[in-house]
């Protein structure tokens, strides 16, 4: 299990300043995250002000 | 008017600072002979320099034959000479903060593999099979060791003791309607009840001083057919019937204060902690905590368990906004509107131990809330060190580490 990213991403970066695993990142679209880093602290999901994180 | 959850709260003849009070919490850190370690020591250190108004040390067990976690902090002679040290270098730190020694037995949910289970009933209670019977001469036993545990806490500048009766462990077991067999401490409720009155009434015998602070940390509801807060041994039904009456036997036998909280980690994990699929249970939590402000007298404290769930309101809560629903709200409300005297938290205290001080000084946005990821619980279920995985980089990496060695926990439960 991890968190995806979908397109209501606006790029504000703050998914990855929050990420304690260092598992989030730009992508070509949006913020992305790795899955096999990820490991569902849920502080993503949390702060993200456009509900574009969630459980995949 | 100073915010209420910064007024000082009187219990017993002491004052606390504030009405934020840290939960017990076991973290399995405790040296090879039960002596606080220098993780146990730099997580209480931050806890009195947060200026929590109550810490409540976890669970510690006055004997080794029925322990819960493999590494648990212990209280018998030879931990005394650490002990006076730790508390002493805790209250040179925040000399106002009140601690209070939480003295448990972990009953049937000691641990199977290292400790021996024991249970009160001539049927096991289901999943619990492995467990030995025990009757009046083990049970005095038990009580003996709190009461020398609670003389200890005394010796070593406790403030008080909280006398375990929560969460699934010994005193919950021997007080729940499931202990049915017609026993010393067994069958009517009356005899159930003694257990905590027999042990309160010998602890203010040991320790004859009125300034230390006796109290509990109760479940009113354990959530399971014939747990505590229950109708009948084989209910599911929440009668508060014999919770209500054993708070006020408490308050009769010298409790200064009640800790709320309801469930049990090993049995009903989400009523006990609201999880983020069930934040809602944590309201049931304040109708338990109005029950017992409205039965006690209003000297006796109650303090309630679940606020961590509502940090700054970004939680998945439907039918309020946010803004009405942090623990700062909630906290300042219901202090105000007499349903609890103060608020316990436990898995947010892991996430930011400062955050009565920051609260304190209007600085939340510095707070690091709990996201309620539960990585803290998994690593007790598992015996390793606990803390926050999210916040605190050491515990990141147990964690991690944890789950590339053992794999994802397949039974949330302890």
């Amino acid at each position: 299990m991890a968190r995806v990213i979908d397109d209501d991403c606006i790029n504000c970066g703050i998914c990855e300043k929050f990420c304690p695993v260092g598992a989030i990142s730009k992508g070509e679209k949006h913020m992305e995250v790795d899955k096999e880093k990820c490991f569902d602290c849920y502080a993503c999901e949390i702060e993200c002000p456009k509900n574009a994180a969630y459980l995949g | 008017m100073s915010e209420l959850l910064f007024t000082p709260l009187k219990i017993g003849k002491k004052v606390a600072p504030n009405r934020i009070v840290i939960n017990a919490m076991e973290c399995c850190d405790a040296l090879s002979n039960g002596d606080p370690s220098p993780l146990t020591y730099k997580r209480y250190e931050d806890y009195f320099k947060g200026k929590a108004g109550v810490v409540v040390l976890e669970a510690i067990t006055p004997q080794y034959d029925y322990i819960a976690r493999k590494n648990q902090l212990s209280i018998k002679e030879h931990n005394l000479p650490a002990l006076k040290k730790f508390v002493s270098h805790l209250k040179a730190i925040n000399p106002e903060t009140i601690f209070l020694f939480q003295i448990t037995h972990s009953g049937e949910i000691s641990n199977n593999v290292y400790s021996q289970r024991i249970r009160v009933t001539e049927e096991p209670l289901a999943g619990y099979e492995d467990a030995i019977l025990v009757r009046e001469t083990e049970i005095e036993q038990v009580i003996k060791d709190y009461v020398l545990g609670s003389r200890y806490a005394y010796e070593v500048g406790a403030d008080g003791v909280d006398l375990k009766l929560c969460h699934g462990y010994l005193g919950t077991q021997i007080l729940r309607p499931f202990n049915k067999d017609n026993w010393k401490y067994g069958g009517a409720w009356e005899n159930r009840r003694q257990f905590a009155v027999d042990i309160y009434d010998r602890v203010r015998l040991a320790v004859d001083d009125d300034n230390f602070i006796l109290g509990s940390k109760i479940s009113m509801y354990e959530g399971f057919p014939g747990g505590v807060g229950t109708m009948s041994p084989d209910s599911a039904c929440m009668d508060l019937t014999e919770s209500i009456d054993l708070i006020k036997t408490l308050e009769a036998h010298g409790a200064h204060y009640i800790l709320q909280s309801a469930g049990s980690p090993s049995h009903t994990l989400d009523l006990a902690h609201p999880d983020r699929r069930t934040p809602d249970y944590a309201y049931l939590h304040f109708y338990f905590q109005k029950t017992c402000r409205d039965n006690l007298k209003p000297e006796t404290v109650v303090m309630g368990s679940a606020y961590s769930i509502f940090r700054d309101g970004k939680q998945p809560f439907c039918a309020v906004t946010p803004e009405k629903n942090t623990l700062r709200f909630w906290g300042n409300k219901n202090i105000k509107e007499g349903v609890v005297d103060a608020v316990a938290i436990g898995r947010q205290a892991f996430a930011d131990p400062y955050l009565p001080a920051k609260m304190m000084e209007d600085k939340d946005q510095q707070v690091h809330w709990c996201t309620l990821c539960d990585h803290c619980v998994e690593l007790l279920i598992r015996q390793h060190n606990c803390g926050c995985a999210t916040y605190d980089k050491h515990y990141t990496s147990v964690y991690v580490d944890m789950i590339k060695a053992e794999g994802k926990l397949k039974a949330k439960h302890t």
